[in-house]
């Protein structure tokens, strides 16, 4: 085919200029190490890309709530840990002063102690964390959570507020432990009722009283607030409980009584150690919970009456209440410095998974975005030499003319 | 005889001149664009009749200088020409808006990283300041992001405004010029057999060839010689001597969107952007396709930032204990609205109409077109062309299936009246951070609902719909002391009450008296309840669903409703933070970041498909001009051999008349 002079020049100059551009091109690709630059260099596994980036920030977004929710949980386990040990100091002492030979200064000296120990758990109960936040107020971090009052009983000011930070993509992990659930709502270690002896001659006890049957229990008709009345109305030498509302309604008649044995009436099974005698009044008023502060002050409280109890077997009635309420407390509260372990626990296995999957994700992108460098400089190589080709040729042969020899 | 050979060589020489002479033109114009190379078509003389029965030669003549030019070849180089104005330019500029999007979309990913960020650390630690002034700034900056994206779109389509300007003003240059040619080729003679104006011709065939970079181009020459040319789908720019200008009309109803008109001294004709073709029409699909979607999905996503987030601050309380304001412009507002409708300037109702959002999940990127055909409004979606009867006039607002209601706001149309919508134009310009001060970030829920711990079954009670946060809380803990939501099985349904908690005494199920609210429903189904219960203004909804069986009558399952407002209440802002996850666009199926990255890899794939197809362009256009080369190109080499032929030719020549003289020499000397 008949090659003219200007067709010459000019598919030589376009391929030097196509050569020289290819050289030029790959120059940003191999300075940043990157194969895709921009969306143009392959659309398709851009979306891919950009789903992995996506996907690594989330992770690094995760790390931090898990270094937040930590610190947090760990913050919260100390300071259970810390009450639980008070608890069981104070079960320690309280336990020995269960000693006739005591005097009422070495009772009051106790009761001092257990007055320290209660301060403390207050203290523990309003501590903040770095923020300023109390952090056993639920969502009230700017109030107090337990105040105490004139006649050491305390009042709860937060609320029940759990907050959660997300440390994986539908996982969350609850960051506080609401001073209600955590100081309040302990157990009663009786049950559903708390008993209060109204005359109590026959040093009777009630050990247990629950709501045995829900569905059976109903306090509108028969509100609660029982009173149980032992006679023997029949006068056939055997005991019966009579049962009354708080309206003063009738319940039912327990009869026979047998001590030891539960009975039940409206739902509630009710269980009474000891024999009590005729004429002895309990009543039995609705109280699930009690509180570690109530359990405390009712400790003092039973240390300083010391030797001048009215009724020393009810006296001693009371200390067992007291003793198992203790108890209780001093589980709940583990119970407690549990929930914020598992929570540690929750938090730990998810930051290992996010390691995992860190690295597994960030290998994929790498596989997607990094140049293959050998790739790159053997074809950047390849490129120079055909430039460096195309640029000889064309001096060679535009010095070729039919001019030159005439 | 002698005075025979005498002109034979006088013939021969001049013949030998005149290619010469054309051979150096050839020469003097191996550089020359669009050349065709020249060659003297030489013929011999007829011969005498000598007497003896023999017809004796008498020279030479030349019967024409001619162009080698082949018609075909040029016609497909003009062709390939064309393509590869069209393809390179749309490369070119897909290529630029692939670099914008790919770095401004890297930087609004970040941008919107960083404000999930903060929102997460006020999830955490909702009363402190300074957290709350961080999302305060983040959120400024991805709205100085969506701005400078905008305004670089914006940018780039005066820019392309004004090449279109420029090459328009070009092409009607051209068409001028080829008019004068036209006249001079007529004057000359034009292409019959006196012999063809070979370099006019030459000129004419380059400036076609100029022309056919910007457009497509088609060209009939008439018996005079003179040429029609037609550009883009088969408008006549220059009819023979008379030549048109190509102008440019502002677009309607958006300004920004030139097209084109032929205008001659009759009047002016329009031409379609579509068919024009060449470099002129790659900007317009540049400007009209490729930039208008991309700006369409920037105000979208913009839009659904700024609503998904206000929305967020709609269901909770800030530290003021007030209903969370918008933090960004609201999606609604009056400017707005009204500016997603544009008149066509040849409407003559006064119709004024806005389009309000209903639901962004389900805003397309296309552009409706609505038109009164004298009873009813029919939408038609630009880009599928499916249409729509919305209904007659008169109604107020028509809602449609796209997430948008279009409201008549005042005036009434007449027919033939054409409105167009972009339901989600300006987003992105007008998107601005309204919210000045950080405790305005609503991060409190206002209410909460905790299950009774005798609870037995696995139902819950949700809250489902905050239409009014502070009024929600006023009435769980103002107007009653908490709400306690009863539920039990009876009867193969689930019996629900709700009762004030401070109610005393609240009777047994199934007894009703003083409840808020009650009733029942079927396993596997729900109940949604609302407070303040109907004829009030409600104010957030509940949703009982799951197995609610309870322990029979008096232990059914309880539920209470109480404030849960509190400064270390970080739960909105942990709702709001989680917004990023959740799927917002296109029905729901994608996320923020999703979205920028799908709208970045469409860009990029289209820069990608613009450069195959100019890579193709290119090679296909050498090959045409190869070929064309072939037959009209000049060769040095080849003219340099020629020059020595046409030399030695003439040579021959000069010695035929010397050696003619010296025959006549003789013969005087002889009868001397």
């Amino acid at each position: 085919m008949r090659v003219s002079t200007a067709q010459f020049y000019f598919q030589n100059s376009l391929n030097m200029s196509t050569k020289s551009s290819e050289l030029n091109e790959q120059t940003p690709y191999l300075s940043s190490g990157k194969r895709v630059l921009t969306a143009k260099d392959d659309a398709v596994s851009f979306g891919s890309l950009a789903g992995y980036k996506n996907d690594l920030s989330r992770i690094e977004q995760f790390k931090r709530n898990i270094t937040q929710s930590k610190n947090h949980n760990e913050l919260n386990e100390t300071s259970f840990s810390l009450v639980q040990e008070t608890m069981l100091q104070t079960k320690q002492r309280f336990i020995q002063a269960n000693n006739s030979s005591l005097t009422d200064e070495d009772k009051q000296s106790i009761a001092d102690q257990i007055k320290q120990h209660l301060a403390q758990v207050l203290d523990i109960a309003n501590s903040k964390n770095e923020t300023g936040g109390f952090i056993f107020s639920g969502h009230q971090i700017d109030k107090q959570p337990f105040v105490l009052q004139a006649n050491n009983s305390v009042i709860y000011q937060g609320d029940s507020g759990v907050d959660q930070l997300a440390i994986g993509s539908s996982i969350s992990v609850n960051i506080n432990q609401p001073g209600d659930s955590a100081f309040e709502n302990i157990t009663n270690a009786i049950g559903d009722f708390s008993p209060s002896y109204n005359t109590n001659v026959g040093g009777a006890t009630v050990s247990s009283a629950v709501v045995g049957n829900r569905a059976a229990y109903d306090t509108v008709n028969f509100p609660p607030g029982y009173t149980l009345d032992f006679t023997d109305a029949d006068l056939n030498g055997q005991l019966e409980v009579v049962v009354t509302d708080s309206g003063a309604g009738a319940v039912t008649t327990i009869d026979p009584f047998v001590p030891g044995q539960a009975f039940s009436f409206n739902g509630v099974e009710v269980t009474i150690e000891g024999t009590p005698a005729i004429g002895d009044q309990f009543v039995l008023s609705e109280d699930e919970n009690v509180s570690i502060f109530e359990t405390l002050k009712a400790a003092i409280d039973w240390l300083e009456v010391g030797g001048n109890a009215a009724n020393t077997s009810q006296h001693d009635i009371d200390y067992g209440h007291i003793l198992s309420q203790i108890n209780t407390a001093a589980s709940h509260i583990s119970a407690q410095q549990g929930l914020s372990g598992i929570n540690l626990q929750l938090i730990d296995s998810q930051e290992s998974r996010h390691l995992d999957t860190n690295l597994s994700l960030e290998q994929a992108k790498s596989s997607i975005e990094d140049l293959d460098f050998a790739k790159a400089v053997s074809s950047f190589e390849q490129s120079q030499v055909a430039l460096q080709a195309a640029q000889q040729t064309f001096s060679r042969m535009q010095g070729m003319s039919l001019f030159n020899y005439l | 005889m002698s005075v025979n050979l005498y002109q034979t060589g006088v013939s021969g020489l001049s013949a030998a001149q005149q290619q010469l002479a054309t051979t150096g033109h050839n020469i003097a114009n191996v550089n020359t664009e669009g050349y065709s190379r020249q060659r003297v078509e030489q013929n011999a003389s007829t011969g005498t009749f000598a007497g003896n029965g023999n017809y004796i030669g008498s020279g030479t003549y030349v019967q024409d200088v001619t162009r080698v030019y082949n018609q075909f070849s040029y016609k497909e180089q003009l062709y390939s020409q064309s393509n590869l104005g069209y393809s390179d330019t749309l490369h070119k500029d897909l290529d630029q808006l692939n670099k914008i999007m790919s770095f401004s979309g890297e930087s609004m990913g970040n941008s919107l990283d960083r404000f999930y960020h903060s929102m997460h650390s006020i999830s955490d630690n909702p009363s402190d300041s300074a957290l709350r002034s961080i999302a305060l700034s983040q959120a400024s900056l991805i709205v100085s992001d969506f701005r400078s994206l905008n305004d670089n779109i914006d940018q780039l389509e005066k820019s392309v405004n004004g090449e279109i300007q420029m090459m328009a003003d070009k092409i009607t240059g051209i068409s001028f010029e080829l008019a004068k040619v036209n006249d001079q080729i007529l004057q000359s003679g034009g292409g019959n057999a006196q012999g063809q104006p070979n370099d006019l011709l030459d000129r004419r065939d380059q400036l076609i060839t100029e022309l056919g970079e910007y457009t497509s181009v088609n060209t009939v020459v008439d018996a005079n010689g003179v040429m029609t040319v037609m550009i883009g789908g088969g408008s006549t720019l220059v009819a023979g001597i008379t030549a048109l200008s190509l102008t440019l009309q502002a677009g309607d109803p958006d300004p920004n969107q030139t097209t084109l008109r032929l205008a001659s001294n009759n009047g002016q004709v329009e031409i379609s952007n579509l068919s024009i073709g060449g470099a002129l029409g790659a900007k317009f699909e540049f400007r009209d396709e490729h930039l208008t979607t991309l700006r369409s999905e920037v105000n979208r996503l913009a839009m659904a930032i700024s609503d998904t987030l206000n929305e967020g601050q709609a269901d909770g309380l800030d530290l003021n204990q007030q209903n969370g304001a918008n933090l960004f412009t609201d999606i609604n507002t009056t400017a707005l609205m009204q500016g997603r409708v544009q008149n066509f300037s040849a409407n003559t109702g006064s119709l004024a109409a806005s389009v309000e959002i209903t639901d962004v999940s389900l805003i397309p990127t296309d552009e409706f077109q609505i038109e009164y055909d004298g009873a009813n409004y029919q939408m038609t979606n630009l880009s599928d062309g499916t249409t729509v009867n919305l209904g007659a006039a008169g109604a107020g607002t028509y809602t449609t299936v796209h997430g948008f209601d279009f409201n008549e706001d005042s005036g009434a149309p007449n027919a033939g009246d054409k409105l167009l919508l972009r339901p989600s134009e300006n987003s992105a310009s007008l998107m601005r951070v309204i919210m000045q001060n950080e405790d305005n970030i609503a991060a409190s829920t206002p209410i909460g609902i905790s299950a009774s711990d005798n609870n037995i079954s696995p139902g819950s009670v949700d809250v489902i719909t905050m239409d009014d946060p502070a009024a929600a809380r006023a009435y769980v803990n103002g107007t009653n002391s908490g709400l306690r939501v009863d539920a039990y099985l009876t009867g193969g349904n689930y019996t629900y009450r709700v009762y004030d908690a401070a109610t005393a005494p609240i009777p047994n199920p199934p007894s009703v008296v003083g409840a808020i609210a009650s009733g029942s429903f079927a396993p596997g189904s729900t109940a949604v309840i609302d407070f303040p219960p109907f004829p009030a203004t409600m104010a957030f909804q509940i949703e009982l669903s799951g197995d609610l069986t309870g322990n029979g009558a008096l232990a059914p399952e309880i539920f209470t409703i109480n404030d849960a407002f509190g400064v270390g209440n970080g739960g909105n802002a942990t709702l709001m933070a989680l917004t990023q996850e959740q799927g917002v666009l296109n029905g729901g199926g994608e996320t923020f970041n999703q979205n920028i990255s799908t709208s970045t890899a469409k860009v990029g794939s289209s820069a990608k498909s613009a450069e195959l197809v100019a890579d193709t362009a290119q090679a296909l256009f050498t090959q045409a001009y190869n070929r064309n080369q072939a037959t009209s190109g000049v060769n040095l080499d080849e003219e340099a051999a020629n020059m020595m032929r046409f030399q030695q030719a003439y040579q021959a020549s000069s010695k035929i008349i010397s050696v003619a003289n010296t025959l006549f020499d003789t013969i005087l000397s002889a009868v001397r």
